[in-house]
């Protein structure tokens, strides 16, 4: 009795250390809400999903965060209200280091990259993926990865130009999602990368891509990266190229931040309402119907060349407490909920191809018409026409000079004059030289491992 | 005399004879208890013969005339030894007699699923009683342990109410890991989760609060792979047993305690007052440049800053008030025991608004309802609710310290409370019309039923549950935020369902005279899961725990979290064999399964062998073991750690209802890349120790070597953010812990009117990390960032610019760079590593005094080396910005030729050589030696005569008890017992000992009465 009843422990003992232990299905926990990465990409409609998620992470990175960056670089805006220590103190003050830098833009920027990388990796592995479909979502990752590393380069290096061979150090190139470490490349290798993408994007894109990326905008967008590496006549063809196109027609606003398809529109960041506003970046900086004390505000410098009777984008500024001594402005560009944000588009294709034209000793009345286009939309009836006989340089100045107030508090002023500088120009930046060290956005402190070159920093006043 | 004794021990010598000379005759004796009741399932063991009582204590043994030495052991009893001479014809064994209580020469120590005797040990385990952390208030038990254990270093939190302790067992070998020891409530791994609210207003949650210390029976701490590796992949930083009270023999007896006490800060901040603040300021507006009287703050006025002088220190801390009230009921009866606890503490702190309640009930039964069963049911249920306030970072006393000025009035001139320019409102204003507070009901019980199968073979199966429902409420009103109606208010439940199970069996493979050998075979499941939501209602006029209906424009928002888990599954194997009562053994091995390994590396396997020497027992030591005891014990094992977080080594998508989509489109997205070969942290531990005891026991002492090799050290780590992520957790790198502890017990004086008792314990940890792979010092990813990992240092190196002096011809700060010439600029390319967070040793000493019916204990405990970094003095005493500043700051450069601790006072970055960023830099000029030696604890009690109140009462005592009296530091920025609020683990372990407007401790008086009856 007393060993059948042993046996009977035995077996329960047995029958509870099996039950309890030696099942791996009780440690394969997963977590909630959350798709494993290896069920994520199943289907197309899962590729699509996550090339969308791109547009989305890029969308909050352009949403203004990036081109308030640029601008406190550069002259336009005055110092901001932030209080020492903030982000944006530091970059208006040339003063980035490791610890304190545009670390959230850089890792999101090589974030949509590592999502891109992801899609190309994982394309061939999705079972009902049609070659249009793969031809398409390829040529707009590519179209995207351009973009972030254009962004990067452009924040994190000197210029297209800086040294004669462009060997002074970029960005790291990302073209695999896996966890190698990359180091800078050359900015002269950056550029390649970046026009190799926006190539065979330009080559695969569909010429319609509902507020996707398109043909026109992967040709836009290598027309401006040419702009910026001095390469005019190959701005100018591509700006040629979209300027011919019918698609596409001059506006009659000025204001291209509106909810809505300005027709001179090539690409703009979509926002579906006030919950998905993708203009938060500026909104939030510059607005002042509801707020007295914006974070952003124009310098006095800006605003004398701005705001004149005759120009109708005087309407976009404002003087406060004139002719005390504490008189400030205000910019009311993006004092709206809700807004798409331009990116690319005709009035800047058509200042390109104007500068690129005064640039290269081309027909002048083609620059003269592209640039009469945008003053006679921004003046009032005491508009004139530019002299025929107006002299290349007068007519570069009154060129920049449209670009400067056109473009003002997009992030592209600042970026103008760096090139301008690697060009060859003698530029002074807000009493700096262009080049400064501390034009540069420093590295986040985590790139430090071994061969990691980290920018100079300080040494602009 | 003498020649009884003579005659014994010859025959004692000669007892190993007799048996083969003579006839075994069958003798009857009874084993009592010393109030005359039998006593069933003792031992009676001599020689190789072991018999049991039967209910009626009486047993039946076969023993030859002659000399026998008999020995008797029974549960809760001391065990008994005594010579009996069986002589011809004899039948009958006088009754043995047995007193209540352990073996004090050799007590019981509970060890991993069993016990042993602490002469049986050849692991390091230090034992404290429940009344070692009961005789002194504290916030929460483990910190009552501070000075007591050899090895255990113990940083209580702060002064504010339920705050916890960062507790360390021989050092710290984990980085992002959890550095905590495992903590184990009879049986069950409960959930110990600090950031179960993240460091919210500036504070860690303390998942300990709720463990009731009137409850507790005894505390083991395990500290070496022998006693450790039983535990396995959870033992690597050791592991603290409690035991709680359960019913002794003696029929119904009741425990009531009462306490009342006050609540005070050890120090307090010395800030500028409004004119001092106004002095000071200016100044650095003149040395700026600046012309005329200097823009205030918040654009306050001269004039009103003239006429205010607020002392925002005394506003938010002050005198606290703290009562307990505590009843213990045990009752035991034949087969059947009770115990009852029932608890109520109120602990106000010295921090204003911030209070801590706890109620606790405690149910332990214990019952034998068949021969050689026995169960055993555990339960306790606690309710502790939290009122909150802000501090540090956050608000609150933190504020005192920095943003509320001086300057800054309470009240306007309507009578509201004053708001600066920005809209904020002062920490006084905060905490009145906030309404903030956490509640945590939790239950842990637990089942465990013994069988034993023959006297040989005990078969145990285990279940229990830790449920813990914690949820945070907020309510703040219109006053104090931006909302169109009444208030909103909040609150975040959080729910955390632990339950383990085990079965396991003993088996007494061998017993003879020379050996034993004894196996332990177990196996184990344990599951947690964590389950939160969140609750958001607006137009109320009150929190969500005083009702939830809110006004006409009331709206409710309710989101669910995602429920987290982990498991682990496991199987262990523990031998013992002991030879000739002196030479013993153990090896220990536990495999473990985690949910928190991917496929690759799911199961690890920890293994320990150990041994230990009675060295006094040898012959040649026999004229020493006479009043002397010697043993050595030496282990060698394997333990290992997890990462925190559950499901780190999965890769993961966002999936499309989680996100937010584009252009009206779908979308999903990749959240942590996949690390499949993600392993367990692994630990080899050598421990060599040894222990003796001198004149008969009068002078204990224990000495211990150990060393600690982690290898594959689990690193968040912060990765190149161009890789698109910013962190990822792996196996990086190797830390060394090796270190000496020594501890004694004297009696000094043991007489019977008066007693004196030392203890005295130190622990010397060397910490060293090995390697940490490819990455560098700024590797660690999150968290507050104070200190690094720097390799050939330990972890928590202070990686700073040097400051060298204030030049006194500028007044400008000089620091060192790399190469140690000075400069006037700062860079973060000139960091070194100049110190360490890590004391070079801790200890305590404890000394009681008996005196007739009075007693006095006296505890010191102290810290040497270590260093402390003042992170809120760079703010403080640094650039001046819109933070007050402290006394301190007096001693700064005025004029040409000053030399002085601080530099010229200035609001610009660049006349100290900084970035435009006056907060991201730090320099060894806050950098400080935090040794020190402070009086923990004094009592003073007085045992009321019985007399006084006849038989009622057994026994009443009154007890006077001061903590933290006195503390002798250099440490200039106040108290030097720091653990600030952390923000994840790998803040845990790496920045202790940083101060960044972090509470002082808490100064208390108290007065407790003790009655039995």
């Amino acid at each position: 009795m007393k060993n059948k009843f042993n046996s009977y422990i035995i077996a329960v003992a047995l029958g509870v250390s099996t039950l309890g232990v030696s099942c791996k299905k009780m440690l394969d926990l997963k977590p909630e809400n959350l798709t494993l990465a290896d069920d994520a990409l199943k289907t197309t409609a899962d590729v699509q999903a996550l090339l969308n998620s791109c547009y989305d992470e890029f969308a909050n990175l352009m949403n203004g965060s990036v081109q308030n960056l640029h601008e406190l670089l550069g002259e336009n805006v005055a110092q901001p209200q932030n209080s020492a220590g903030s982000l944006y103190y530091t970059v208006w003050n040339r003063g980035t280091f490791s610890f304190r830098t545009a670390d959230r833009e850089y890792l999101d920027f090589y974030n949509c990259i590592l999502r891109i990388n992801t899609i190309f990796e994982r394309i061939d592995d999705v079972s009902d993926m049609t070659p249009e479909n793969k031809k398409r979502i390829l040529a707009e990752g590519s179209f995207l990865r351009a973009w972030c590393h254009w962004e990067l380069v452009k924040l994190w290096a000197q210029p297209y130009g800086y040294t004669a061979d462009n060997s002074h150090p970029g960005v790291p190139i990302r073209l695999k999602a896996d966890k190698n470490i990359e180091l800078r490349s050359s900015v002269g290798a950056v550029y390649n990368q970046i026009l190799a993408d926006l190539d065979a994007a330009i080559a695969d894109l569909p010429a319609d891509n509902n507020n996707y990326a398109t043909t026109d905008a992967g040709k836009a967008l290598k027309a401006k990266v040419l702009f910026i590496m001095n390469d005019f006549a190959g701005a100018k063809t591509l700006a040629d190229d979209i300027l011919g196109n019918a698609k596409y027609s001059f506006s009659d606003s000025f204001s291209r931040f509106v909810k809505g398809a300005p027709e001179e529109i090539i690409f703009q960041l979509i926002s579906t309402g006030n919950s998905d506003n993708r203009g938060g970046g500026f909104i939030n900086n510059y607005r002042s119907d509801n707020n007295p004390n914006p974070v952003l505000k124009p310098t006095a410098d800006f605003a004398k060349i701005a705001m004149h009777g005759y120009d109708k984008r005087s309407a976009f500024y404002e003087v406060k407490n004139k002719g005390k001594a504490n008189e400030f402005y205000l910019c009311h560009k993006f004092d709206k909920d809700v807004f798409n944000v331009p990116l690319l588009h005709l009035t800047d294709m058509l200042l390109m191809r104007a500068e690129c034209i005064a640039e290269t000793g081309g027909d002048k009345s083609i620059a003269i018409a592209d640039i009469d286009k945008i003053r006679k939309r921004a003046y009032d009836s005491t508009w004139t026409s530019i002299d025929p006989l107006i002299s290349v340089s007068a007519l570069k100045d009154s060129i920049r000079l449209q670009r400067r107030l056109e473009m003002a508090f997009e992030g592209d002023w600042t970026l103008q004059l760096r090139r301008r500088g690697a060009k060859g120009e003698n530029i002074k930046i807000r009493n700096s030289d262009w080049n400064c060290p501390g034009m540069l956005i420093q590295f986040p402190q985590s790139e430090n491992t071994a061969g990691f070159i980290f920018n100079t920093e300080g040494g602009c006043n | 005399m003498m020649k009884k004794h003579t005659i014994i021990l010859f025959l004692l010598l000669f007892s190993g004879l007799l048996p083969a000379l003579a006839q075994n005759l069958t003798l009857t004796g009874k084993i009592k208890s010393q109030e005359g009741n039998a006593i069933e399932g003792a031992v009676v063991k001599t020689g190789s013969t072991t018999v049991i009582t039967d209910k009626n204590g009486n047993y039946a043994i076969s023993l030859a005339e002659g000399v026998h030495q008999m020995t008797v052991s029974a549960k809760e009893y001391k065990p008994f030894s005594q010579t009996v001479v069986v002589k011809p014809g004899q039948n009958a064994l006088p009754d043995f007699i047995l007193s209540l209580g352990a073996d004090e020469m050799d007590p019981v120590v509970i060890i991993g699923y069993g016990t042993s005797t602490k002469r049986d040990l050849t692991g390091s385990v230090t034992s404290l009683k429940g009344a070692e952390v009961q005789d002194m208030p504290t916030p929460s038990f483990e910190a009552a342990i501070q000075g007591k254990a050899p090895g255990v270093q113990i940083t209580t939190g702060s002064g504010v109410a339920g705050s916890g302790s960062l507790v360390r067992i021989r050092g710290v070998a984990s980085i992002s890991a959890a550095g905590d020891p495992l903590y184990i409530v009879d049986g069950i791994p409960i959930s110990q989760n600090y950031f179960v609210n993240g460091n919210n207003g500036g504070f860690n949650n303390n998942p300990l609060a709720t463990l009731n210390p009137e409850d507790i029976e005894s505390i083991e701490i395990l500290k070496d792979a022998a006693a450790t590796s039983i535990y396995g992949s959870r033992g690597s930083n050791g592991v603290i047993l409690i035991t709680t009270k359960r019913a002794k023999k003696g029929g119904l007896k009741f425990d009531f305690s009462s306490r009342v006490g006050t609540s005070q800060p050890t120090f307090k901040p010395q800030m500028l007052n409004s004119s001092q603040f106004l002095q000071l300021y200016q100044e650095a507006w003149e040395n700026d440049g600046g012309t005329g009287r200097a823009p205030l703050p918040n654009n306050i006025s001269w004039e009103e800053a003239l006429k205010t002088n607020t002392n925002w220190v005394d506003e938010t801390m002050g005198v606290g008030l703290k009562q307990m009230y505590s009843l213990g009921t045990t009752y035991r009866k034949n087969k059947f025991g009770a115990y009852l606890g029932l608890t109520h503490d109120n602990n106000g702190s010295f921090v204003i608004g911030s209070r801590y309640k706890r109620s606790s009930a405690r149910l332990n039964l214990d019952y034998e309802p068949i021969k050689n069963l026995t169960i055993s049911l555990s339960s306790s249920y606690t309710q502790g609710i939290n009122n909150r306030v802000d501090g540090a970072w956050s608000g609150g006393f933190g504020a005192a310290m920095s943003t509320a000025l001086p300057i800054y009035p309470i009240y306007d001139t309507t009578g509201n409370f004053w708001r600066p320019g920005n809209g904020g409102l002062n920490p006084v204003a905060v905490r009145k019309l906030k309404d903030w507070r956490t509640t945590e009901n939790r239950t842990i019980n637990n089942f465990k039923a013994s069988y034993k199968i023959s006297d040989k073979w005990v078969v145990s199966a285990f279940g229990a549950i830790d449920n813990m429902d914690f949820f945070e409420d907020i309510y703040e009103p219109k006053a104090l935020i931006n909302t169109n109606h009444a208030g909103i208010a909040k609150r975040s439940p959080r729910s955390t369902f632990n339950y383990n199970y085990n079965l396991i069996t003993n088996y007494n493979i061998l017993n003879t005279d020379k050996q034993t050998l004894d196996a332990m075979v177990g196996t184990e499941f344990q599951k947690s899961i964590v389950r939160s939501s969140f609750i958001e209602v607006s137009d109320m006029n009150h929190a969500l725990y005083k009702g939830e209906t809110g006004g006409e424009n009331s709206s409710r928002l309710e989101r669910k979290n995602a429920t987290e888990a982990f498991a682990f599954a496991s199987y262990f194997l523990r031998m013992n064999y002991k030879l000739r009562n002196k030479y013993i053994f153990q090896f220990t091995m536990r495999s473990d399964g985690s949910s928190r390994f991917g496929p690759n590396n799911a199961y690890g396997f920890f293994p320990a062998v150990s041994g230990a020497w009675v060295i006094s027992d040898e012959n040649f030591m026999r004229n020493y073991r006479r009043n002397n005891f010697l043993k050595i014990k030496a282990g060698f094992g394997r333990t290992g750690n997890t990462p925190n977080e559950n499901y780190a080594w999965r890769g993961t998508f966002t999936p499309p209802q989680n996100s937010f989509g584009y252009n009206g489109n779908p979308s999903i997205f990749p959240t942590r890349l996949e690390n499949p070969d993600l392993k367990w942290e692994t630990s080899d531990v050598l421990d060599i120790t040894l222990e003796g005891g001198l004149m008969k026991n009068r002078i204990t002492w224990e000495v211990s070597y150990y060393n600690k090799t982690t290898n594959g050290v689990i690193l968040d780590l912060a990765v190149p953010r161009s890789l698109g992520f910013s962190s990822y957790y792996d196996n990086v790198g190797a830390v060394r812990n090796a270190g000496l502890e020594f501890s004694f017990t004297s009696r000094n004086i043991v007489k019977k009117l008066f007693t004196w008792t030392t203890q005295f314990n130190i622990a010397r940890n060397y910490n060293e990390i090995l390697n940490i792979g490819v990455y560098t010092q700024d590797a660690v990813s999150g968290g507050t960032n104070d200190t690094r990992v720097v390799v050939g240092q330990p972890i928590g190196t202070n990686y700073l610019v040097r400051f060298s002096r204030v030049d006194p011809a500028t007044g400008r700060p000089v620091y060192l760079d790399k190469n140690g010439n000075e400069t006037f600029t700062w860079t973060n390319n000139d960091r070194v590593a100049v110190g360490s967070v890590l004391p070079k040793a801790v200890g305590g000493l404890t000394n009681n005094f008996t005196w007739k019916n009075w007693n006095l204990s006296c505890l010191f405990v102290y810290k040497i080396g270590g260093n402390i970094y003042n992170s809120s003095a760079k703010r403080q005493n640094g650039v001046v910005t819109d933070w007050n500043m402290t006394t301190d700051y007096f001693d700064r450069w005025q004029q040409p030729g000053d030399i002085a601790k601080y530099p010229k006072l200035s609001m610009q970055t660049s006349q100290y050589g900084l970035p435009p960023d006056p907060y991201q830099y730090n320099t060894t000029l806050f950098l400080e030696d935090g040794s020190y030696l402070r009086l923990r604890n004094l009592s003073i009690g007085y045992r009321i005569p019985a007399k006084w109140f006849g038989k009622s009462i057994q026994s009443s005592r009154i007890t006077f008890t001061g903590t933290n009296l006195l503390t002798f530091t250099k440490f200039s920025g106040g108290d030097p017992e720091i653990a600030r609020d952390f923000e994840n683990p790998a803040d845990r372990n790496m920045s202790s000992n940083i101060t960044y407007l972090t509470a002082p401790q808490e100064k208390s008086y108290n007065l407790t009465l003790n009655l039995t009856f």
